[in-house]
């Protein structure tokens, strides 16, 4: 058993969290920009993640196009020192930007105190802005045993692979209110154990219909005690299932992981949040619908005996 | 928690275990020729085992059109009847391949699943096009068979 609890969690860094990544100008080096980790936990970092809006990459053909790959990145472990001797390109540091339910591993993992601060410098090496730049710091918080719910297997069990698909039904172009406080109910005659999930429909039927391009994602557990300090985009959370973004290296064989997995009780519940801001394509001129959102929740049945 | 390598399953002694793939299309399914209608469901496909030896399903390749959205959903049931999803699932979100063009990686079902020999999985098809029939997917079922004694 483990010193500590451990419990997934996801810190977004994103506008929200630093403004200077709403617009980084071309050939700009931003440095110190603080990213404050939660209070209540230490927080040990085991992956890492970074995207632009998709928006912006399909859209705007005819204009020369935001390149994530042109911004450059380092940041600090505890003691402010930098984990890398250099900024380094995301393009080259991690396939697919850690995206698709594949992070990039940070290992060994970097464990930062409890109220610690992540510092990040970025650097736009291309020759056009960079604007809504979010990266994704992934990882566990730690617990003392016994301090957060820990269900989890009875001492004599069966398991069967079991998968729960959920369809958040018409998720609007702009979508932040009707979809929050989400109710995902395990069936009466089973625990499930979450492992990992799934999510598809982000490019509908191009040209015509883009389908959903910025929908995101937040879980929580029974007691509102989030997974993530914000919404998770649902490209990076889930795998990229669905065509026309071949899933070499990401889709179901490989799907994004909740690691520890989330153990939920027969009849029990975890809530979710989905939003979705297709905006940025809406004023670029794109043809934007309403959709329905299919995820999956992917695990294992858990029978007592 | 029950985290290990997938496949890392040890042979019990006595027992020889080989890997083995089970290949379910039109050619040797009947439900499984031509298409599903709009809008409709086939219940109750047979993917009926060989009779030899226990089959323990380790993975699952479903091959779809390459269509830009297959909107065929699949559901899957035991060999003991229990269902492994509470409702259908996009087959491009739940089963197909990752790494097309290149190779594939199929998808793993974690734990296996023992199928007794000689039994039948059964498989469930919904077309989730209100308009259009849809060309009916192949089912690969990879994993090993265990046979007796040393072979």
């Amino acid at each position: 058993m483990t010193a500590y609890q451990e419990r997934h969690f996801d810190y977004v860094m994103g506008p929200t969290q630093a403004p200077q990544f709403l617009s980084i100008a071309a050939g700009a080096t931003i440095t110190g920009i603080p990213l404050q980790l939660d209070q209540d936990a230490p927080f040990e970092l085991r992956g890492f993640a970074a995207r632009i809006p998709y928006s912006v990459f399909v859209v705007m053909s005819t204009v020369e196009t935001e390149d994530i790959s042109a911004i450059r990145v380092r940041y600090t472990q505890p003691g402010q020192d930098y984990l890398q001797q250099d900024f380094i390109g995301l393009g080259v540091n991690m396939a697919g930007f850690g995206q698709f339910g594949n992070p990039k591993p940070v290992f060994p993992s970097v464990r930062y105190p409890a109220s610690g601060v992540i510092r990040v410098d970025v650097q736009n090496t291309g020759a056009v802005p960079v604007t809504n730049l979010t990266l994704y710091f992934r990882g566990v918080k730690l617990y003392p045993w016994g301090s957060v719910p820990n269900y989890t297997y009875p001492a004599k069990c069966a398991t069967i692979p079991f998968v729960y698909p959920i369809v958040v039904p018409n998720v609007a172009v702009i979508d932040n209110g009707p979809h929050l406080n989400q109710v995902f109910r395990v069936q009466q005659d089973a625990d499930f154990v979450l492992r990992a999930s799934q999510g598809g429909l982000f490019f509908g039927n191009p040209p015509d219909d883009p389908g959903i391009l910025e929908a995101f994602f937040r879980l929580y557990d029974e007691d509102k005690r989030p997974y993530s300090n914000a919404p998770v985009a649902v490209d990076v959370l889930f795998g990229q299932a669905i065509p026309p973004v071949n899933a070499f290296g990401t889709g179901n064989a490989l799907p994004g992981l909740w690691y520890p997995e989330i153990y939920v009780l027969k009849n029990h519940i975890l809530y979710y949040d989905v939003t979705r801001d297709d905006s940025i394509a809406v004023v670029a001129g794109a043809d934007m619908h309403t959709h329905n959102l299919p995820l999956s929740f992917i695990g294992a049945k858990v029978f007592p005996q | 928690m029950i985290y290990r390598p997938q496949f890392a399953y040890p042979s019990p002694a006595g027992c020889t275990e080989r890997q083995f793939v089970y290949q379910f299309s039109g050619l040797n399914v009947p439900l499984l020729v031509g298409t599903i209608p709009a809008a409709s469901e086939i219940h109750n496909i047979p993917l009926a085992l060989q009779q030899d030896a226990p089959f323990f399903l380790r993975a699952i390749s479903v091959l779809a059109p390459p269509l830009a959205v297959y909107p065929v959903s699949i559901q899957f049931k035991d060999a003991y009847g229990n269902l492994l999803s509470s409702d259908f699932v996009p087959v491009g979100q739940y089963v197909t391949p990752s790494g097309t063009p290149v190779g594939t990686l199929t998808v793993a079902f974690e734990p296996d699943v023992y199928c007794p020999a000689g039994s039948v999985l059964w498989v469930y098809v919904r077309n989730d096009d209100p308009a259009v029939a849809q060309t009916l997917p192949s089912i690969s079922l990879l994993g090993v068979k265990r046979l007796m004694g040393a072979q």
